[in-house]
């Protein structure tokens, strides 16, 4: 329509500039999905003609051989062409990452707000930036992308990723994951991310309290693809393979071989093996402890013994976990989708296959997902129908054995000359809990095989999950009058796992136990209460979800004022059974097993003194969640410049108590926004866009742990009577109510002029109230602690996002710069926790100072190495001192030194893109400041140090060293104290502070558009590099405050992804 | 607007059933207790809840001693100070006999409030009694323990001004918390016994559970403490009416290491002591020893001889834990003191000298005579220590004792030539309150 009124209006403006002056059509598409373009503008450069494409993006204007065409569309990088000799000129315009922001439509997982309107804080990746990197699971590509929000590395990983930090101290501490308007209660690698269309992250209460009591750790919105009604059926595949490092198995250092066997040639010297030889349980001696008493008892020569020793010393067990345990890890990945669509329907269906080989042998995994989804508009647009199925089935195998796991017995860590193939590759034996010749002697009595042979474990154990996930979305919507619209959505969720573990009877697991409760008469007679054969334990997880919403959507204009506005109600249960049990004596060819006797003791063969009751792993759970919940959302906008928005819900659980649930404020939040750039004085020029936001309001989170009833625990026997009996597990409490996390968030979104850069900067508060945290009362309440409402904590911090255009040419460079800072500090907190528990988990959370952060570390104060002897010294009532029984069992927590916080404070990264035609380069550096960790020494403990970290070699051995190390001399005589007080004391607490290389990703992209006669629309050759390395770190004592075990592995993959 | 209408019915319809949607358990193997079986479960935890009573008095107590080289290893600074009689006991440890104590009130209120919530059936009314009367009974033995450890003994002429214990009557945790009065705090354990001996049936299918036999017991113990003979001769008649068997100890076997069985035919209520450590390196009291008569068979019975020292092991619990239930031994023995405190000396050397036949060896036995209740009353005291031997009992004894001059005890310890005494009256047969009930509470403190 407007083509036909415009351009009449051309061919009379064109009457008055030159003759040569010819009609130019053709098309604009936009480069990353050949869709056309609507609405572009097209500018005849120098002069006010131009028109706009129509809704297939075509265009046709007058101008001359020597004119400039330009085409600029909100969103996408202008493009400008000569017009030369051509009549039909089509363009490809490439999307404009700078100032995408423009265009972003936020989702909460209730309504759809474009960014102009919205008054809270969000973050969000869109197709581009989710693909960006190469994974199997869709969280992993949020990483340093998106601002707020981090992986939590090291320490406990019960909340791997945080959105602007911590929100609690013992509840949840998971974001909510929502995935198409429900939140989503299964395993999130269940999820294909080339399903996505765009991940938001919801992190003040403005964002987020229209998820109310699950919002209180930030809300994670996946929104998958659907078709579009706007294309005609395409074909999407992709695939890509990734392979990556095998784990470094020196990289943390440790004694020799050699200085292993001659430290344990001194403590069988000082006779530190006698009591162990003497032990009637028969514990297992080190191949070398028993060749030293084989020659003390002259059994072996001493000439033999050396020889033997001497063949010993040039082996090291970690070259076998490298050559027999580790592989390079391969990804491969496969995705097909069709999508497409008319007026009344529109569908997207895919199918993804990923196939994963961990690092370790015997560890894979993979995951077969379907997706299929139907919208229809019918009755003139007035009600629209939607079907969607999402479906997923992965097996994982996890039979590696993982050399961290490998001990000789559980106080014995394993020997470093171990071998675990012979020079032919056959398995060999490596000592195993009890000592050879036991074992031995029990073989020739007639009880089973008795070694343990690593390598042939890896085929003899067969331990396999498979799980099925399938959701079922529904929804209708149907619209009243223009405005106002109601809309149900159903969801079914269920997902049914069965994990099958599988000794087989030629397994050391099945041998071992069978061995252990063999019964031996004194005539000789065995008996066996595990009956010969393997073990098969099952467990099978199943847990389903009904998920039901009802809501009304109110969106009106009346000359300058907007209205906004959403209520409703939802109703949600989740319930999730399980069931696990074992067969003994289990023959996998004839699917048959044996009864046993769970009841009896029996005597133990390896020691006659210990008596114990056959294995048992049965068990149930059944667990039900409901959520009866009831919303609103409203925002009201004034000539485009003012929004003030508000939100409220309130949620009913049954984990809730009576008055919680009856009396219970909803949780609410409210907000505003300004644009100041709208306003008719502003004339700051080189800022054309600004806004400034504010919101305050709260979010909830709850804790299953604890509930308002009065609960109990039962229990099969008492002692005394047989009878059950029943432990009261939870005091009532009916005034338990959800923790509230109060956020205040003030935002500013600015734009510079000519795209140069834009972006905004916010700070938050956040206090965390009515935490769910322990409490001392008083003990004639009949109890001593208490968990509770009685916590409290307060933290603030800063999100900048900085997106510039640095070169916008033929080469054109962007830079996206995230910085983000969170502190939290405890305010109320009473149940304080002792300095042992400081020292030991306060780092990973749960125990607690006032006035500190919940992840805080703390050392005892170190007053160097003594001169004399390399011993080292703390302090002990304000002198230094080596009382380390002292130091250890009595100094308080105000006495130990308070670090600071074990999780960074400071955190983001730094993307670099660059294109240049068909070629693009992005690379991101990342960088995690302000905090701390302990690192790993030598532990000497009673056996001078055997096998302990590689510090060993930079010990103080003589007067002097004192001046270049810290590491103390090896302790002339042993003192239980001295080794934890060395370990916990702050010359082990280092700066976590570092800036990584973390990724690479290049592309080259061919299009039909620029490269006529390609077989299909799009096609893209990509690369992607991982984990590149630390570019600086505060600390020179580890090769990665992040990763301290085994070293961040690189990743390298190659895909192709085409659109047909 | 009819399709509106229409909805908002529907969702209407769906929060109306919403209480019970609500009401659905969380997780199946965590109960929350609200039946009869389940009530009887949380009376049954006799592993960290009931039958189990304070060990302060017998640490306080004469029944024995102990040699400096074990009390310097002693456990907790708890067991060291209250063996010394220091003024303060607990050196910031938390006090394991209160807060075991009042976890059973707290048990036992947490029961009672279940009970209330429920209507009880004409078939479940006899356990719902049982339940309400067993409840009450731990309750009211919990307070009476309490009392003879936190509060002062028991006159009956100065009770107003004395400060009893905190008298929780619920499991509300918030609920403030005070120190009653003496008399208050009598008051509830005896208006708990008395209401649950009209709930509890005669006999108890196990003897962890209370039954009106032991409530009997109980009230005899306690009116004894409060020094109401009368009272306390009549409810020692109704307890030996119900159970009155005696063990003759002739049928014991010395030669086992441990002779008396548990939930024998004396044990009325099966009931153990703190199991502080003290207990087993505590030698018994060498005067006391040597005070039992050769052909006593609790000589041998009660004491075995360790290098040259006699060390107890007349446990009544089957175990090494030491008794401190009801049993009818001490019930004679308390109907033989009032007997012979209200005049009577016949009934009281009669009840005395059945005893002390089920306790000497065949044909041996001298019945004890008397010439005046007074002379009576000193045998039937003398041979409540010697029958009584760490029973829980003596501390009690000789708070109440000290009253009377003719049987007021001073204590005496001597440990690494130190000597420590404890003279009659003294403040400290009141122990201190545990310090974080103090700071945390903020009730006010013994003095001693």
């Amino acid at each position: 329509m407007k083509q036909k009124l415009l351009i009449p209006l051309m061919i009379v403006l064109n009457l008055t500039s030159f003759a040569q002056s010819r009609r130019v059509q053709g098309k604009v598409i936009s480069a990353a999905d050949q869709q056309p373009l609507p609405g572009v503008n097209v500018i005849v450069k120098g002069t006010t003609h131009g028109i706009s494409t129509d809704a297939e993006g075509n265009f046709a204007v007058q101008a001359s051989e020597n004119d400039v065409l330009v085409f600029s569309f909100i969103g996408y990088t202008t493009a400008e062409v000569a017009v030369g000799g051509e009549t039909v000129i089509n363009v490809s315009l490439v999307e404009d990452i700078t100032t995408l922001s423009e265009v972003m439509v936020y989702s909460t997982g209730y309504e759809q707000l474009p960014k102009e309107r919205v008054t809270g804080s969000f973050a969000m990746a869109d197709h581009e930036l989710v693909n960006r990197k190469v994974s199997t699971n869709v969280l992993d590509r949020l990483e340093d992308v998106t601002s707020g929000l981090i992986f939590n590395r090291g320490g406990s990983a019960s909340d791997p990723i945080s959105i602007r930090g911590r929100s609690t101290l013992f509840a949840n501490a998971n974001p909510l994951v929502v995935i198409d308007n429900f939140p989503y209660d299964g395993d999130l690698s269940n999820i294909n991310p080339n399903d996505v269309e765009s991940i938001t992250v919801l992190k003040d209460a403005a964002a987020a309290s229209i998820w109310g009591a699950r919002a209180g750790n930030g809300v994670i919105v996946i929104t998958t693809r659907r078709g579009s009604e706007r294309n005609a059926s395409r074909i999407s595949f992709n695939s890509n393979i990734t392979i990556g490092e095998k784990p470094d198995p020196f990289y943390v250092p440790i004694m020799s071989t050699a200085d292993y066997i001659a430290t344990e040639r001194q403590l069988f010297e000082n006779g530190y093996y006698t009591s162990i030889e003497n032990q009637l349980t028969h514990r297992a001696l080190t191949p070398v402890v028993e060749l030293l008493i084989a020659n003390r008892d002259g059994l072996l020569s001493s000439e033999e013994l050396e020889t033997k020793l001497a063949a010993l010393r040039n082996k090291d067990v970690r070259n076998d976990y490298s050559k027999y345990l580790y592989q390079k890890s391969v990804n491969q990945q496969y995705a097909l989708s069709l999508s497409g669509g008319s007026k009344p329907h529109q569908y997207y269906v895919s199918v993804g296959y990923d196939k994963n080989d961990a690092t370790l042998v015997g560890n894979a995994k993979d995951r077969l997902t379907l997706n299929a989804r139907n919208n229809w508009s019918l009755l003139k647009d007035k009600v629209s129908v939607s079907g969607d199925l999402y479906y997923t089935c992965s097996t994982h195998q996890n039979n590696g054995i993982d050399p961290s796991t490998l001990r000789m017995t559980t106080f014995d860590r394993l020997y470093p000359y171990a071998s675990f193939a012979d020079d032919n590759g056959n398995p060999l034996s490596i000592t195993q809990d009890y000592r050879e010749g036991f074992k031995r002697e029990a073989e020739a009595k007639g009880l089973l095989d008795w070694s343990y042979r690593p390598l042939q474990e890896l085929h003899e154990v067969d331990k396999t999950t498979k799980a099925t996930d399938y959701r079922v979305n529904a929804s209708v919507s149907y619209q009243f009058i223009p405005g106002l619209s109601a809309n149900v959505l159903y969801q079914f969720w269920n997902s049914d796992t069965q994990g099958r573990n599988h000794y087989s009877e030629k397994s050391y697991f099945a041998r071992n136990l069978v061995n252990q409760y063999t019964q031996v008469s004194t005539t000789g007679q065995r008996t066996l209460p595990i009956p010969e054969g393997g073990i098969l334990d099952i467990n099978n997880q199943s847990a389903f979800s009904n998920n039901l919403r009802a809501q009304l959507n109110f969106n009106k204009a009346f000359g300058k004022h907007q209205v906004n506005a959403i209520a409703g109600y939802e109703v949600k249960e989740v319930r999730t059974n399980g069931t696990q049990y074992r067969y003994y004596g289990y023959n996998d060819a004839l699917a048959n097993s044996s009864a046993v006797d769970y009841a009896t003791q029996f005597q133990q063969y390896y020691y006659a003194f210990t008596q114990a009751r056959i294995p048992s792993v049965d068990g149930q759970t059944d667990l039900t969640d409901r959520f009866l919940s009831y919303y609103g959302n409203a925002a009201y906008t004034y000539n485009q410049r003012y929004t003030l928005s508000v939100s409220a819900r309130k949620d009913q659980s049954n984990l809730f108590g009576v008055e919680a649930n009856q009396k219970g404020v909803p949780l609410w939040s409210t907000g505003f926004s300004w644009n100041i750039s709208e306003e008719p004085f502003y004339n700051v020029s080189f800022l054309p866009h600004l806004k400034f936001r504010a919101t305050y309001g709260y979010n909830g989170n709850i804790d299953k742990t604890v509930t308002a009833y009065t609960t109990a625990q039962t229990f099969g026997t008492n002692s005394i009577t047989g009878l059950p009996y029943a432990r009261i597990l939870n005091p009532p409490n009916p005034s338990l109510q959800w923790e509230r996390i109060r956020i205040v968030n003030l935002g500013l979104d600015f734009e510079i002029i000519r795209n140069i850069a834009s972006g905004s900067i916010e700070y938050y508060r956040k206090n965390g109230e009515d935490l769910i945290g322990f409490a001392p009362v008083a003990p004639s309440t009949g109890l001593n602690r208490y968990k509770g409402n009685t916590a409290s904590t307060k933290g603030h911090g800063v999100d900048i996002v900085l997106n510039t255009t640095n070169v916008n040419r033929a080469v054109k460079w962007q830079t996206n710069f995230l910085f983000s800072t969170s502190q939290l500090t405890v305010t109320h907190y009473k149940d304080e926790a002792t300095s042992w528990y400081l020292l030991n988990y306060g780092d990973t959370g749960g125990y607690l100072r006032e006035g500190n952060t919940p992840f805080g570390l703390y050392s005892y104060a170190w007053a160097g190495l003594d001169p004399a002897t390399g011993d080292p010294q703390g302090y002990w009532e304000g002198a230094v001192s080596k009382d380390y029984l002292e130091i250890t069992q009595n100094t308080k927590p105000e006495d130990l030194v308070y670090h600071g916080p074990a999780r960074p404070t400071t955190f983001g990264s730094i993307r670099n893109t660059f294109s240049w035609h068909n070629l693009s380069l992005s690379f991101n550096i990342s960088y995690r400041l302000g905090y701390y960790f302990r690192r790993n020494s030598i532990s000497y403990g009673n056996n001078l140090g055997l096998g302990g970290h590689g510090d060993y070699y930079e010990r103080w051995k003589n007067r002097g060293d004192e001046k270049h190390t810290q590491i103390p001399s090896i302790p002339a005589s042993y003192d239980a104290n001295q080794g934890p007080f060395y370990a916990f004391s702050e010359v082990l607490v280092e700066k976590g502070d570092h800036i990584r290389f973390q990724d690479i990703q290049f592309s080259y992209t061919l299009a039909k558009s620029s490269t006529p006669g390609m077989p299909f629309q799009r096609a893209q050759v990509y690369m992607y590099v991982n984990n590149l390395g630390i570019l600086w770190k505060a600390s020179d004592k580890v090769p990665d405050p992040d990763y301290r075990q085994y070293g961040a592995l690189k990743t390298y993959a190659l895909g192709l992804k085409v659109d047909f | 607007m009819k399709r509106v209408i229409i909805l908002f019915t529907f969702l209407l319809c769906i929060s109306s059933c919403s209480d019970d949607f609500l009401e659905k358990k969380s997780d199946k193997s965590i109960i929350v207790p609200t039946t009869y079986n389940d009530l009887q479960s949380l009376l049954d935890n006799n592993v960290d809840v009931f039958n189990m009573d304070p060990g302060l008095g017998f640490i306080g107590s004469d029944d024995y001693t102990i040699e400096e080289m074990y009390w310097q290893y002693l456990n907790t600074p708890t067991e060291r100070n209250a063996y010394i009689w220091n003024t303060e006991i607990y050196e910031g440890e938390t006090g394991y006999d209160w807060n075991a104590a009042y976890k059973q009130v707290f048990y036992s209120n947490v029961i009672l409030e279940q009970l209330d919530r429920l209507d009880p059936s004409e078939a479940e009314i006899n356990t719902w009694n049982t339940l309400r009367g067993s409840a009450l009974f731990f309750r009211s033995m919990a307070f009476f323990n309490l009392l003879q450890l936190f509060a002062s003994p028991y006159h009956a002429n100065d009770l107003e001004g004395k400060p009893g214990i905190p008298i929780r009557l619920t499991a509300d945790i918030n609920a403030p918390i005070t120190r009653a009065s003496l008399r208050e705090s009598y008051d509830q354990v005896i208006a708990d016994l008395e209401e649950a001996l009209a709930l509890l049936p005669v006999h108890a299918a196990y003897k962890t559970r209370p039954s009106k036999t032991a409530a009997y017991g109980l009230l005899a113990r306690i009116y004894l403490v409060m020094r109401d003979y009368e009272k306390a001769k009549v409810f020692s008649d109704s307890c030996l009416v119900h159970s009155s068997a005696l063990m003759d100890y002739n049928q014991l076997d010395p030669a086992k290491a441990r002779p008396i069985a548990q939930f024998n035919e004396e044990v009325i209520f099966h009931s153990t002591q703190t199991s502080y450590g003290i207990r087993v390196d505590a030698y018994v009291n060498v005067d006391l020893y040597a005070s039992y008569d050769n052909n006593d068979l609790r000589k041998v019975i009660f004491v075995r001889n360790v290098g040259g020292k006699p060390v107890f092991r007349g446990w009544y619990t089957g175990s090494t834990r030491l008794f401190s239930g009801i049993a009818t031994d001490e019930i004679y023995l308390t109907r033989a003191e009032c007997f012979a405190r209200l005049g009577d000396k016949d009934k009281a050397l009669a009840d005395l000298n059945l005893l002390l036949q089920n306790r000497c060896a065949n044909g041996t036995f001298v019945p004890r005579a008397a010439s005046t209740a007074e002379e009576a009353l000193a045998i039937v005291l003398a041979e409540r220590r010697k029958e009584l031997l760490f029973r829980n009992t003596r501390w009690s004894d000789l708070r109440r004792l000290n009253a009377e001059v003719n049987f007021a005890t001073p204590l005496t310890r001597t440990l690494n030539g130190a000597v420590y005494t404890l003279p009659p009256n003294d403040g400290r047969f009141v122990y201190p309150i545990p310090p974080d009930e103090i700071l945390i509470s903020g009730i006010p403190q013994n003095a001693r």
